[in-house]
């Protein structure tokens, strides 16, 4: 057996070891926040909810080949000329094809991830309303926005202000 | 009637305040709403994790409170086939056994509950014996397998822990001369027992981690296996009461670990600055004290029983043994103190 070559640790490692290793950590600050009242900002290319330009979107329907999980549906919309892509965040995987190959830019990842409801039929949206989000309006708790940054001791969390960080 | 009543208030104040206030009962009610704040937010701390925050503002310090509130407020659900005398008895008596303790402990010079009249450390460990008496009742009184195995299992911790712990303060008993609590921290003035008991502190220090019966002793209300061992039917007010007599079982044994061997109310020898001594002191070496205690419940896996009643009986007993015999030597030849 391998089992019976294995030294058995000494008494340092057993008793003296895990104390310290624990007690250092009575210094270091917590690497979990309050989240429905503290956020952390998205990171720069953080792949949430989807918003759509319908001025620049010329109905190609390259995002509805592209995407993998069936999530794009074509609608016409009142007014406009062409079909425009719905999404339906209930099969949506987040992987970012579509927006990669839209060849007019008008899909854009926005950091919104709180897209849960209570019907399925709330997560089919319409072209008319992929339009950006304010955060406050689906999680109206939030009062502070916290950036991660990463430490010699870990990851920590700072507190975002508008204009630049705190 | 009453002009009685205020004559007697009157003319027993002081003792009157000690018994009601500090150290007695409103002291040992705040302790045990601070320890378990103190020990969710340490803890969470060590686990680098927040704790309670949403009640009573970042520290969260109403949460305990909140958590009392809840539980008084339940339902008491005795189990159908408990005896159900036995079951509320054990339940209201379980705490004032540990609170009975610290009244033998003093707190500053002349501030102690009840002076047992130069026996004080054996009178603490007289009544310290009835606590597994009245958890074995609880066990059975419930009538549930879990209660009774968790009962089962205090009897063993608690008498391979205590008779090491007992025969530890012999130690200092013999190297003090005196039962008396008091005289023991008088003598620790210019030195602290642990020095010249050190052994007999190991010895003292492990049997007390099984006595208070956290982590890695927490055996007879192991969750994993027991639910919540002896406790697991309890409910509402008659649970708060048990988790009470958990932490005034903590308090109890740390303030006399505090007494025999870290100068008790004696401020550090360096420093002895006459101000500052008494009840400032044993508050600062019990926030110290618990402190460590609750490093050592997450630092340590829970031991099985077999393997806590050999340490107590095959390692601990000889070492406690030894530790009387060799304090006996030291007194011989150097005298005491």
């Amino acid at each position: 057996m391998a089992g019976s070559e294995v030294k058995r640790p000494g008494f340092l490692a057993r008793v003296v070891k895990p104390f310290i290793h624990v007690a250092r950590h009575a210094l270091k600050s917590p690497v979990t926040h309050k989240y429905p009242f503290e956020r952390i900002k998205g990171f720069e290319r953080t792949r949430g909810y989807i918003t759509l330009n319908m001025d620049t979107c010329i109905g190609c329907g390259a995002c509805g080949y592209a995407c993998p999980d069936e999530a794009i549906y074509f609608f016409p919309v009142e007014g406009r000329k062409y079909t425009y892509p719905a999404i339906d965040y209930g099969k949506c995987s987040f992987c970012g094809l579509c927006v990669e190959t839209c060849p007019t830019a008008s899909l854009a990842h926005t950091d919104l991830v709180e897209l849960a409801g209570y019907e399925y039929e709330e997560l089919v949206y319409m072209p008319s309303e992929l339009k950006p989000i304010n955060i406050k309006e689906v999680l109206p708790e939030v009062r502070r926005f916290l950036i991660t940054t990463m430490t010699k001791d870990g990851p920590k969390y700072i507190l975002f202000k508008e204009g630049g960080e705190d | 009637m009453i002009d009685a009543l205020i004559s007697f208030v009157n003319e027993n104040l002081g003792v009157l305040f000690v018994i009601a206030i500090f150290p007695g009962l409103a002291f040992i009610l705040g302790f045990v709403i601070f320890a378990v704040w103190y020990q969710r937010k340490y803890l969470a701390r060590l686990m680098i994790r927040m704790g309670p925050v949403h009640c009573g503002g970042r520290m969260g310090w109403l949460q305990l409170i909140a958590d009392a509130m809840k539980l008084v407020a339940k339902e008491l659900i005795f189990p159908r086939a408990a005896n159900k005398t036995l079951f509320l008895f054990a339940s209201v008596v379980l705490p004032v056994i540990p609170a009975a303790m610290i009244a033998l402990i003093p707190f500053a010079p002349g501030l102690i509950i009840y002076d047992a009249a130069g026996v004080s450390l054996l009178v603490f460990f007289a009544i310290s014996t009835l606590f597994p008496v009245v958890s074995v009742i609880r066990g059975w009184a419930a009538n549930n397998k879990f209660t009774i195995i968790g009962a089962f299992r205090n009897i063993y911790l608690d008498i391979a822990g205590e008779i090491p712990v007992f025969l530890a303060s012999i130690g200092v008993m013999i190297w003090a001369g005196t039962y008396d609590l008091n005289e023991i921290v008088l003598k620790q003035a210019s030195m602290w027992f642990i020095v010249p008991q050190f052994l007999g502190f190991i010895v003292f220090f492990i049997g007390f981690l099984a006595m208070i019966e956290k982590v890695p002793f927490d055996i007879p209300t192991a969750e994993t296996e027991l639910i919540y061992g002896p406790n697991t039917e309890y409910s509402g007010a008659m649970f708060l009461n048990m988790m009470e007599a958990d932490y005034i079982n903590l308090l109890a044994w740390t303030l006399l670990m505090i007494t025999l061997y870290f100068g008790g109310y004696n401020g550090p020898p360096i420093f002895a600055d006459p101000v500052l001594n008494g009840v400032f002191w044993i508050l600062v070496k019990l926030i110290i004290a618990i402190t460590i205690i609750f490093t050592i419940t997450i630092s340590y896996a829970r031991l099985r029983i077999d393997q806590a009643v050999k340490m107590g009986w095959n390692y601990l007993l000889p070492l406690s043994i030894l530790n009387i015999l060799l304090t006996l030597a030291m007194k011989f030849y150097l005298g005491g103190v």
